[in-house]
């Protein structure tokens, strides 16, 4: 479960770049140290799959299903955490 | 703390005599509130944590002849605070608050559905080496999702019990009281987590691997159900839809009950004057004391309908869509989608608007909501406004189709709304200048059916708080008040030696409030509010409306001796015949133009309700912030009041 990370060749973007229903592996998170942590401890580690749910309408808050369950984040929250979208090869063999 | 068997907290004496005390640590949806409530039933209390505004839910349990103390932590992520209601948590479970000691022991309430990211919590917890249990809910929902666990292999991969509750079934609650009374096996975690948190990620999984843990699969209906709930244009239609009845419910249903409470106690009223022969002292019950009864109890259907409908939307799952939707609106006034509630209320009535700030979890939001909220056009300015509009703009002008008094309300509306997101946008502003951003996230849990004891228990609790605190508060104000309106009487010699007739109840009323302390207050702060063009007269309705904004249109009647203070025409015709009695424009009519609108203006802005400051007093567990709101709404409804004087004055 960790570790997908090579399972996909997708360029690193900003989790807030992702459409709805695309899936993609976490990189990396960034931010102060305490937003880091806070990230982590909703789930979202480097490693960790993750996919974007739906987005609220003019650029608002975004729903992601991490750790098998849904958490609601603002773009600017999102925008600090990096991840590679999954190759559709890839979907076939990620749990 | 060192590691040993059996533990007992900070301040360990006579251990036999005093109370265990477990506290309850878990995510918000996680299904704790349910725990708590089937261990504490009808024994919760809510307070506040001492020096803070962060509320406290605690209560007693029996099991087996003994009592033991539950504390029900604030729902949360991690036990590192990033905000000063954290930091209370923290605090708590390092022994450092002022007079609650640490606790015997914790259990770790974890949704079972959502266990790769509730044991990240876990970790924490066992890394503070105190006594800890765990506690898997939602155990039917994961089976009918097709996950499992083994809860004795989980019980061995951490090396601290485990038991399972399905709440809504009793099952496993007796099971949970057995594993509470034996608290002092619970073992110091014999496991430290590793701290780094991507070999963490991988410690979870390996404890998940252990225990047999089957990943359930995304919920079915909720994913249906939230593909209209939040569809753009339907689920938007949808929000306004429960929004709309959401607010017709403490604007309109709460009506019936309302009338009934107040002709009930019009009645007993009726009784106790015909009973009690002193003048003074039937006043003193039926103005004073059953009055301020009335005014106490009328709130309750209001903020009884509020907190049934709060929280079954919120324990059905829905609160949080609510919120989804409202956040980008919401945060132009520095705020988050979960204020948009309080904010709605408040149109209703500002008791349960800023009761309803409880649904907030940032306690800085909390005031920034609760300090405007009171500026949103509440129910209770709706017979000012109407009496003066109807004074202002004659009834047959129309722009158009539309009747200009509508166009004047629909502005008052609209100033109310807007003023109350701009305050709470400047509280905010002012309160944050530390410049620390609280990230932003919300759990969007899946659809669950309500637990009725639940709902019943979340309406009960805060309408208990609001009688035993806000209650005594108005209750007390209503008497004094009466009686700044009423002291001192008047015999009927006084009363005839100055011209007015004992048997004629209007003219006695009008005689002795014009002398009443309130009146020689209303002379004495004629200053003040000459500049808008208020008289004395004014000025007494003006701490009238203390007690309640429309018993200024009463009180205004009632100095008028007009024949029905509670009609307005009636009312407006007597009072618009006032001149002023005394200073440079002694002689000219009181209520022109100007007067009208700079009252509007300032009914429109001040906070005179003392019922909204008893209330907040109970919510912030402080005199602080109710001052706070009294103060700068007078400065903004003075200076309101003033401008609009000036400029109609230039019209006339």
């Amino acid at each position: 479960m960790a570790s997908n990370a090579e399972l996909t060749s997708q360029p690193v973007v900003a989790l807030s770049g992702l459409r709805s229903g695309e899936r993609a592996v976490i990189t990396e998170v960034g931010g102060d140290p305490s937003i880091r942590h806070r990230m982590h401890l909703l789930g979202f580690t480097r490693g960790r799959e993750v996919s974007l749910v739906r987005r609220a309408p003019f650029n608002g808050p975004m729903v992601f299903r991490v750790c098998d369950a849904e958490m609601c984040l603002r773009e600017a929250q999102a925008r600090l955490v990096s991840v590679r979208r999954l190759d559709l090869a890839a979907d076939q063999s990620a749990a | 703390m060192t590691a040993q068997p059996i533990a007992s907290g900070s301040g360990g004496a006579a251990l036999a005599e005093r109370q265990p005390r477990i506290a309850l640590i878990g995510s918000p949806n996680g299904g704790k509130t349910s725990i708590f409530n089937g261990l504490t039933g009808l024994h919760a209390k809510t307070g506040n944590y001492p020096g803070v505004t962060v509320s406290r839910t605690y209560g007693m349990c029996q099991i087996k002849g003994a009592n033991y103390n539950i504390e029900d932590l604030p729902g949360c992520y991690s036990l590192t605070p990033i905000s000063p209601d954290e930091q209370v948590v923290a605090d708590l479970l390092g022994g450092n608050v002022r007079g609650i000691e640490s606790p015997d022991g914790l259990l770790v309430v974890a949704d079972s559905t959502a266990l790769r990211r509730g044991l990240l919590l876990l970790a924490e917890v066992l890394q503070k080496q105190i006594p800890t249990a765990v506690v898997l809910t939602m155990a039917d929902e994961l089976r009918r999702r097709g996950g499992s666990i083994d809860q004795q292999a989980l019980s061995r991969a951490l090396g601290i019990p485990v038991v399972t509750v399905v709440a809504n079934r009793g099952i496993g609650i007796g099971e949970l009281r057995h594993l509470i009374a034996d608290w002092r096996n619970w073992s110091v975690p014999p496991i430290d987590p590793p701290q780094d948190p991507n070999e963490l990620a991988g410690w979870v999984d390996s404890v998940l691997d252990s225990a047999g843990y089957q990943v359930p699969v995304p919920d079915e209906r909720t994913l249906r159900i939230d593909k209209v709930l939040l569809h753009p244009v339907y689920g938007s239609i949808i929000f306004f839809a429960v929004m709309f009845v959401f607010f017709q419910a403490l604007f309109t249903w709460a009506a019936p009950l309302q009338d009934a409470i107040t002709n009930l106690l019009a009645m007993l009223g009726d009784w106790v004057s015909s009973v009690v022969t002193n003048s003074i002292l039937s006043g003193l019950i039926v103005n004073g004391v059953l009055g301020g009864v009335g005014t106490v109890l009328t709130f309750i259907p209001q903020i009884v309908l509020m907190f049934l409908l709060l929280a079954l939307l919120d324990s059905v799952g829905y609160m949080s869509r609510a919120a989804f939707l409202m956040d980008k609106v919401m945060s132009k006034a520095g705020l988050e989608g979960r204020a948009f509630v309080a904010v709605l209320s408040s149109f209703a009535c500002a008791i349960p608007g800023v009761m309803a700030t409880r649904t907030i979890p940032s306690s800085k939001d909390r005031i920034a909501t609760m300090l405007g909220v009171p500026l949103g056009t509440c129910s209770a300015r709706l017979p000012v406004y109407l009496l003066l509009v109807g004074m202002l703009v004659p009834s047959d002008a129309t722009l158009g189709p539309v009747s200009v008094q509508g166009i004047v309300m629909f502005l008052l509306y609209l100033l109310g709304g807007v003023s109350a997101m701009m305050a709470a946008w400047v509280v905010k502003k002012i309160t944050d200048r530390s410049g620390n951003l609280m990230p932003f996230y919300m759990e969007m849990p899946p659809y669950r059916l309500p637990r009725p004891k639940s709902v019943l228990l979340a309406m009960w609790e805060p309408t208990k708080a609001y009688l035993r605190k806000a209650g005594t508060i108005i209750l007390a104000a209503s008497v004094i008040i009466w009686a700044l309106t009423a002291i001192p009487g008047r015999s009927p010699q006084e009363l005839e030696a100055a011209g007015v007739d004992p048997t004629d109840s209007v003219a006695v009323t009008s005689y002795t409030m014009e002398n009443s302390i309130a009146g020689h207050i209303g002379k004495a702060i004629e200053p003040v509010f000459e500049p808008l063009g208020f008289d004395w007269r004014v000025n007494i309705a003006l701490v009238g409306s203390l007690v309640a904004r429309e018993v200024s249109v009463s009180t205004l009647g009632q100095l008028a001796a007009a024949s029905d203070p509670e009609d307005n025409s009636q009312v407006a015709q007597s009072i618009s015949q006032w001149t002023y009695t005394e200073g440079p424009h002694q002689g000219e009519k009181v209520f022109t133009a100007p007067t009208i609108v700079a009252l509007m203006l300032f009914f429109a802005f001040a906070l005179q309700c003392m019922s909204t400051l008893a209330v907040m007093r109970r919510e912030t567990n402080t005199w602080k912030w109710p001052a706070i709101a009294f103060g700068y709404m007078f400065v903004l409804a003075w200076v309101a009041g003033f401008i609009g004087h000036t400029i109609m004055s230039l019209f006339s």
